[in-house]
């Protein structure tokens, strides 16, 4: 239940009570009598009752004024849900790999029983009921721990965050779990193991383990590119593994490109299994075919990427302040008409103009799906005042999904106060905070630069003459290795971007790419980009480099090319491309063998054989809320190294390539080892542990004692508090002036 | 009994304004303008062979003060110049202010004027209402025309329509009606009827022309010998204003 409190809120809120209450009373009767001997001494004749309506209508405003200055708090305190009864709910993996013993004919399920006995006295002492289930496949209900250990033979799946998902739905205080750690289903960990966190339930797991010789597992499960992406931009193509391994280990990965290596490393691989992403940033290069093949081991997967010319680039600009950089990135841009400008221009100023195409924004939207249709937004001369910390998430969230954003500045004093903002995270650069004591000084040379200009009376009446001095981008060694880099591989003096002024950054985060500095000797960064999730942000702390286009001659293209390209570098791939996933891990002889491919229409699926004999497979739609699917299977007749292709409408090839052994290797019998540092971290996570002996266990007590939640809500700054102070203010004036006293 | 002295309606509104001003700041300590502002910018006139292209120049400040309190606009209070025979001084400025460019004669200025738009310049020209500056206006209007197309070619004069965005892109303008400024506050229909006159490039606007004389409002020149209706200077700078960010707003 909901309790609602008031407090005093800015300074006032870390005295007491009473001390605030003294001396708001002791202000408030200063200010009555300071109104009372102000209307005393008043020249006018006034009425006793007037004096009464004027005296009352400034304590009044006073008063308000006071009370918004003691600034009043609503605190909502809600309390954590209070559990309904202490129960422990205790589960056992009933599954095939707790049962299968060692050469000593030791299981898992033995060893994780033989440590939770020494354990269960403390456990029936400190709950008022202990309730045991058996999972495997699914959940069931058990009499006891013998019958949750005994009842029934062991499954052949172990849905381990399932049952744990089905058990916290029914609020126990507690739950302990004995397990391997091995959920061989598709169940997204991290998705539980929020909902625990949130629940706040602490999970306690006791660890099986025995001495099987441990398998291991390989499979190279689906590669995913863009359809088509822009010449000389930069794309992301992803390969997803999936593989079990007895110890840590390193596995080595490689892309080609259009049968050339361009890429490789070496994945971490921690014990057991592991679902591993390996993303690549690919060099789009001059329009082509881009065939993309991840190998791994004796697996292979491509799918092929169209580079075209150029499609439409539509780009959301946002500018916070007036400023001529707009007509002129405007002009760069309209000079190519694949460039699609949408301006919203200082929305607090609410400047109007006709929307050349389509409907106006107003404000930055709040939704990440409302922003999907533009490829890059310009963030011009933003501050952080104006962006709501909603608009700003919504932000970080388009560019997680792809989105390009492009952050320009060139005022220190505004990106200061990005500085530790939901935006900044996503930025390559980090921006000084406002007491950076180099930052203060660079403002005071600027606030005397600012006077000087200001003060310069003498030209009040002659004119004077402006002299900003363009300074040119400078280069750093090894720019020209990335695709944005090529922002300037052809440049000369000329094509250099010039500009007049630029903010200062604390520092470039790492993986950040530094595209341009200031110059020699301590140079400031210009221009620094990086990916951010499926997408990229670059920052560019100058002007918008206005003062160069007026400066080159109007024969130049150096400024609408500089711009294209800086946008190009940052626009993301377009279209899904076509991929072809085998959801058979580990696919055996006379076993059938399922594929799924993402086309819009059916595709052509053909599999060739180690022999190299061809059969066409038959594909079933098998579309879900998430797009489009089809399916198909077939039934490898031979051991060796299959393959399997996919050819859509538009002509564009995905292929897999796999081993297919003489029999089938489920997760559940690979010997997998036991997950202990999996188990250990959704445990910590929870508030539970890992329990290796009794003493590990200890009974949540803190959640009964752990204080409410807090939300304080400020009262005093709404829009009727202040009409109801400008309204009595303008009646005292109104009155004063109809009583001869102004 | 000593009364406090009688005050003009017109101070008492703005003590009342004032007053009002005072709570809003509460809740918005530090929220001016002030610190909204792009990158700074300098307002220019442009020197012409014409000895009046500083006529009124003095008063440019009080525009300039005007943009700083009613925008967002870093602007510099000081007046600039910039030399129309220096390519080197016009490229300093987006927006140029002149009294006329029609008395540009010489190779270099004109080439450079030209040069100047070319790059994504702006030009705002306005008569001043004098009659001994400005004796004729559709003479002084014919030979900006002539100017714009011996020097610009692929320009067009065009004239601003009352619905046009200049006319409400910022401040609503009345009637989409531009105001005018008139020699000794005595109504002249044949100046008042022209509107504004537009110079684009293709789809852009490179300039615009005016017969308004709203220099001479903001330097209340219009308060002799008569007081000019209340507002004129204000009217005069909101139309500049309006002219000034409808040119931000276009692509160069």
């Amino acid at each position: 239940m909901t309790h609602i409190e008031w407090q005093f809120g800015g300074w006032l809120r870390d005295w007491s009570a009473s001390a605030a209450i003294a001396l708001l009373a002791t202000l408030g009767a200063a200010g009555m009598v300071y109104v009372v001997w102000f209307y005393r001494r008043t020249p006018g004749e006034l009425t006793p009752r007037a004096w009464r309506w004027l005296a009352g209508l400034r304590a009044a405003v006073m008063l308000l004024l006071l009370l918004c200055l003691a600034n009043p708090e609503r605190v909502e305190k809600t309390p954590l849900p209070k559990q309904p009864s202490r129960t422990l709910a205790v589960l056992v993996d009933r599954s095939a790999s707790m049962s299968a013993p060692d050469y000593r004919g030791s299981t898992r399920l033995a060893a994780a029983v033989r440590r939770w006995r020494q354990v269960e006295p403390a456990a029936k002492h400190n709950f008022a009921s202990v309730n045991y289930r058996r999972f495997a496949n699914d959940v069931r209900p058990a009499a006891s721990l013998d019958d949750a250990v005994n009842t029934g033979p062991p499954g052949s799946e172990t849905h381990l965050f399932a049952a744990l998902h089905q058990t916290l739905a029914e609020n126990p205080s507690a739950i302990v779990c004995l397990t391997d750690g091995l959920d061989t289903s598709t169940d997204d960990a991290g998705k539980f193991t929020a909902e625990a966190v949130a629940r706040g339930v602490p999970i306690y797991f006791v660890p099986g383990e025995n001495h099987l010789l441990p398998g291991t597992s390989l499979a190279l499960r689906e590669v995913k590119a863009p359809a088509r992406v822009l010449r000389r931009t930069e794309f992301t193509a992803t390969a997803v593994i999936e593989t079990a391994v007895a110890r840590d280990q390193e596995l080595p990965v490689e892309l080609w490109v259009n049968g050339k290596k361009t890429a490789s490393t070496r994945l971490a691989v921690r014990a057991g299994r592991n679902t591993l992403s390996w993303p690549v940033t690919v060099d789009s290069g001059e329009p082509d075919a881009l065939t993309l093949e991840f190998r791994v081991g004796d697996q292979s997967a491509s799918c092929v990427a169209d580079v075209v010319e150029n499609t439409t680039m539509n780009v959301l600009y946002y500018q916070g302040a007036l400023q001529w950089g707009y007509r002129f990135l405007r002009g760069a841009l309209e000079s190519d008409p694949s460039f699609r400008l949408t301006a919203i221009l200082n929305p607090a100023l609410q400047v109007q103009l006709t929307a050349a195409n389509g409907a106006a924004l107003t404000d930055l939207p709040e939704d990440a799906a409302e922003l999907r249709r533009f490829q890059i937004v310009i963030l011009a001369h933003v501050f952080a005042d104006q962006l709501t910390a909603r608009q700003q998430q919504t932000l970080v969230d388009y560019v997680r999904g792809g989105g390009g954003v492009l952050f320009i500045s060139s005022d220190t004093a505004a990106t200061e106060g990005f500085s530790g903002t939901v935006l900044e995270q996503m930025l390559p650069v980090i921006f000084a905070t406002r007491n950076d004591p180099a930052n203060v000084a660079v403002r005071q040379m600027q606030f005397q630069l600012s006077a000087n200009a200001a003060e310069a009376g003498g030209e009040m009446f002659e004119g004077g003459s402006q002299a900003i001095t363009l300074k040119p981008f400078a280069l750093l060694a090894g720019v020209q290795r990335s695709a944005a880099g090529r922002l300037f591989s052809d440049t000369n003096g000329e094509m250099l971007p010039q500009f007049a002024f630029n903010a200062k950054v604390r520092a470039v985060k790492p993986g950040a790419e530094i595209l341009a500095v200031s110059g020699a000797g301590a140079p400031d960064v210009l221009l620094a980009r990086q990916q951010f999730g499926n997408g990229f942000v670059a920052a560019l702390t100058t002007d918008l480099l206005w003062r160069w286009k007026l400066a080159l001659p109007s024969s130049s293209h150096a400024v609408e090319i500089f711009w294209q390209q800086l946008l190009l570098s940052l626009a993301p791939a377009t279209g899904e491309g076509l991929y072809l996933v085998k959801l058979t891990p580990s696919p055996a002889v006379n076993a059938p063998a399922l594929f799924v491919v993402n086309a819009e229409n059916a595709p052509a699926l053909e599999a060739l054989s180690p022999t190299g004999m061809r059969q066409q497979l038959t594909v079933v739609d098998a579309a879900t809320a998430d797009g489009p699917a089809w399916q198909a299977s077939f039934t490898p007749t031979t051991t060796g190294r299959w393959e399997v292709r996919a050819t859509d409408a538009a002509g564009r090839q995905a292929r897999v390539v796999f081993p297919v052994g003489n029999k089938p290797a489920s997760a559940e019998l690979l010997n997998l080892p036991t997950d202990v540092a999996g188990m250990k971290q959704l445990a910590e996570s929870t508030g539970g542990a890992l329990v290796q002996d009794a003493a590990d266990f200890q009974t949540p007590m803190e959640t009964a004692t752990r204080p409410p939640t807090k939300t304080p809500e400020p009262l005093w700054n709404s829009g009727l508090l202040l009409v109801v102070m400008l309204g009595l203010y303008a009646t005292e004036l109104i009155a004063r002036r109809r009583c001869k006293l102004l | 009994m000593n009364r406090l002295p009688e005050i003009s309606r017109r101070r008492f509104l703005r003590t009342l304004i004032a007053g009002a001003a005072l709570a809003p700041g509460l809740t918005v300590l530090g929220g001016s303008f002030d610190s909204l502002r792009g990158d700074r910018v300098g307002w220019a006139r442009l020197k012409t062979p014409s000895p009046e292209w500083k006529r009124h120049a003095g008063s440019d400040p009080i525009l300039t003060r005007f943009f700083r309190e009613e925008t967002t606009l870093n602007i510099d209070s000081t007046w600039y110049v910039a030399d129309a025979n220096d390519l080197g001084e016009l490229r300093r400025y987006p927006f140029l202010f002149s009294q006329g460019v029609g008395v540009i004669t010489g190779r270099t200025g004109r080439s450079n004027i030209a040069e100047y738009i070319r790059r994504g310049g702006f030009v705002l020209v306005d008569a001043c209402h004098d009659i001994h500056v400005t004796p004729d206006f559709d003479e002084f209007l014919r030979r900006q025309f002539e100017f714009y197309s011996a020097v610009l070619p692929e320009a067009r004069v065009v004239p601003l329509p009352a619905a046009h965005d200049v006319y409400r892109c910022y401040f609503q303008i009345p009637g989409g009606r531009p105001p005018h400024t008139f020699m000794s506050n005595v109504y002249d229909p044949k100046k008042a009827a022209h509107g504004l006159y537009g110079v684009t490039i293709g789809p852009r606007m490179a300039g615009v022309i005016s017969v308004c004389g709203w220099q001479c409002g903001w330097d209340h020149v219009t308060e002799h010998p008569s007081p000019a209706p209340a507002g004129t200077d204000v009217a005069c700078m909101r139309m500049v204003v309006n002219i000034y960010i409808y040119a931000m707003m276009q692509g160069a």
